[in-house]
């Protein structure tokens, strides 16, 4: 029988960009250089924001009022990275959804720095409702990733 | 709805791996339009205008709809692009109605397309569709986005690991008898629990392959419609509603929005009891847990109800409230191909011409379609005979 040999052509492309936080994104990544997380709040319905907002979307007002949380934060969700993607962290690793304080949205970070002994045994370890707390990098340059984790309190 | 407006046609590819995919993009988009125009004897160029429906950047351009020559642009047809990621699909479809609803064109052309065609690492694109500051350094992989929602709903209500898996298993069991299926294995509940853990709670059969294939879909006036097709299949409502861009900002105990969209076009076309009033259902489920959810936001069932309603067998083929006869998006994911598939599994359905997935004598059918970052974007349509 004859076969067809298909043809695929490769190409790429490598763009970069730049992101301008405006004031009150700037004012809070800032702040995690000092290790400290604020919330901003709404004026008018009194909602409190962790990351704080340029606006509230409820209200649609500007966002002025800041407060400084405890850092302390409780997991809405999560889930557990397993298998290898490129660029993506090794596994396993844990992604979780914390509502930061008095924050009414919550957060994507990390959570680790909490025992198991096989990597099929974290289900266990982390639970829904339960409280964490930033671990800190010794070098931060006022980026998310100034805390290297949430961990277990 | 000003005038009333018909699905007169459907036109479909097989569906493949990326892998395995030997056509072009161009051959798929004129393999899926020419199908549908030749079922109603259609040339091209009846065509009054047309909507593409992709996401912008997934397809290794920037905008997949300039790059094909298979909307009728030599015959002057207007073309519009409808993005709203994953929900594209849907989206397109309420431009299509509306542009026929209102009067402006007889006869409107839907292209779903392939989303993923040409990529060669899936898991790289999809990542840039993820907040870049807040988001992206996470390693927060479209899986992993749709596990969040099915480990909070496993604990909201006791939800265990094989009901999830049993939601997958009912999906691929249909897929094996889809034609247009891509993945048609027919996995097994214990199958699924003992695939790969991908993204806990999910499994690999939980998650939606990447899948390459399209689907094409003609709307039109009542008159056209008559005058061209024995089985129009009515657009009853259809809308869709928007939630924020990040992950974290949502809560993912139910699709709350998608509860919101579903009262709200009950209430347009009168369904009091969505489980009665309905007869075949087609979810936008590219990961197992998301159809429970689903049932839930459309009123299939009470709240926590869904586990109960799937063991019943309510949502099997030959169950009173058949969801996705034809194995849905996670058996069968071409990107947005994926959205617009629901709405022309629900048309094939009414019209009588699911072949292998058939659903005995439907009259009224509920199409749905998610999308954007982690579920920013929910369509739905009720379509009738």
């Amino acid at each position: 029988m004859e076969t067809t040999e298909f043809m695929n052509k490769e190409y790429n492309m490598h763009l970069d960009f730049s992101v301008s936080l405006g004031p009150n994104y700037t004012r809070w990544m800032k702040a995690l250089k000092d290790k400290k997380i604020l919330a901003n709040k709404c004026g008018k319905c009194g909602r409190h924001f962790v990351p704080a907002k340029p606006f509230c979307e409820i209200c649609f007002e500007s966002i002025n009022e800041w407060v400084e949380t405890d850092g302390f934060g409780i997991v809405e969700s999560f889930t557990i990275g397993y298998a290898k993607f490129r660029n993506f962290p090794d596994p396993p690793y844990v992604i979780g959804v914390i509502r930061i304080g008095p924050s009414a949205v919550s957060m994507i970070h990390w959570i680790a720095g909490f025992h198991y002994d096989k990597p099929e045994d974290i289900p266990d370890k982390i639970q829904i409702g339960m409280k964490v707390k930033p671990v800190w990098a010794d070098q931060r340059t006022g980026d998310l990733l100034d805390i290297l984790y949430f961990a277990p309190v | 709805m000003k005038e009333k407006v018909a699905i007169i046609s459907v036109g479909n590819t097989e569906y493949t791996s990326l892998r395995r995919e030997t056509r072009s993009k161009a051959e798929l988009a004129y393999a899926a339009i020419k199908q549908a125009l030749d079922e109603v004897r259609l040339s091209i160029e009846d065509i009054e205008a047309c909507v593409f429906t992709s996401v912008d950047g997934f397809e290794g351009n920037v905008r997949p709809a300039r790059v094909l020559e298979a909307f009728g642009q030599a015959h002057n047809i207007p073309l519009i692009d409808v993005n709203t990621g994953g929900t594209a699909g849907g989206s397109g479809i309420k431009e299509a109605v509306h542009l026929v609803s209102a009067g402006i064109y007889r006869l409107v052309l839907v292209y779903g397309s392939p989303t993923f065609n040409e990529v060669v690492d899936n898991q790289q694109v999809l990542n840039t569709a993820s907040p870049p500051i807040f988001e992206k350094p996470f390693g927060l992989g479209a899986a992993h986005m749709g596990s969040l929602y099915g480990a909070r709903y496993m604990r909201e209500y006791h939800v265990t690991a094989e009901d999830f898996a049993m939601v997958a298993a009912k999906n691929h069991k249909a897929a094996a008898s889809n034609p247009y299926a891509h993945i048609r294995k027919g996995y097994t509940t214990a199958e699924v629990l003992s695939s790969p853990m991908v993204a806990w709670p999910l499994h690999l059969y939980e998650i939606c392959p990447v899948s390459s294939g399209a689907v094409a879909m003609i709307f039109a006036s009542e008159g056209a419609a008559k005058e061209l097709c024995s089985t129009p299949v009515w657009v009853k409502a259809m809308n869709s509603i928007a939630d924020t861009f990040l992950s974290g900002y949502k809560v993912y105990k139910d699709f709350e929005k998608l509860k919101i969209l579903s009262k709200r076009i009950y209430a347009e076309v009168g369904i009091k009891n969505p489980r009665g009033d309905l007869d075949v259902v087609e979810i936008f489920n590219p990961f197992g847990p998301f159809e429970l959810l689903a049932y839930e936001a459309l009123g299939l069932c009470e709240e926590g109800q869904a586990v109960k309603l799937l063991r019943e067998g309510a949502t099997q083929l030959d169950g009173d409230i058949p969801c996705n006869p034809s194995g849905g998006v996670l058996c069968t994911n071409s990107g947005i191909s994926a959205s617009v598939t629901r709405h022309a599994e629900v048309a094939l359905q009414l019209m009588g011409k699911a072949e292998g997935r058939q659903v005995k004598s439907p009259e009224v059918g509920l199409a749905h379609s998610w999308g954007g970052n982690d579920g920013q974007f929910h369509t739905v349509a009720i379509f009738s005979l």
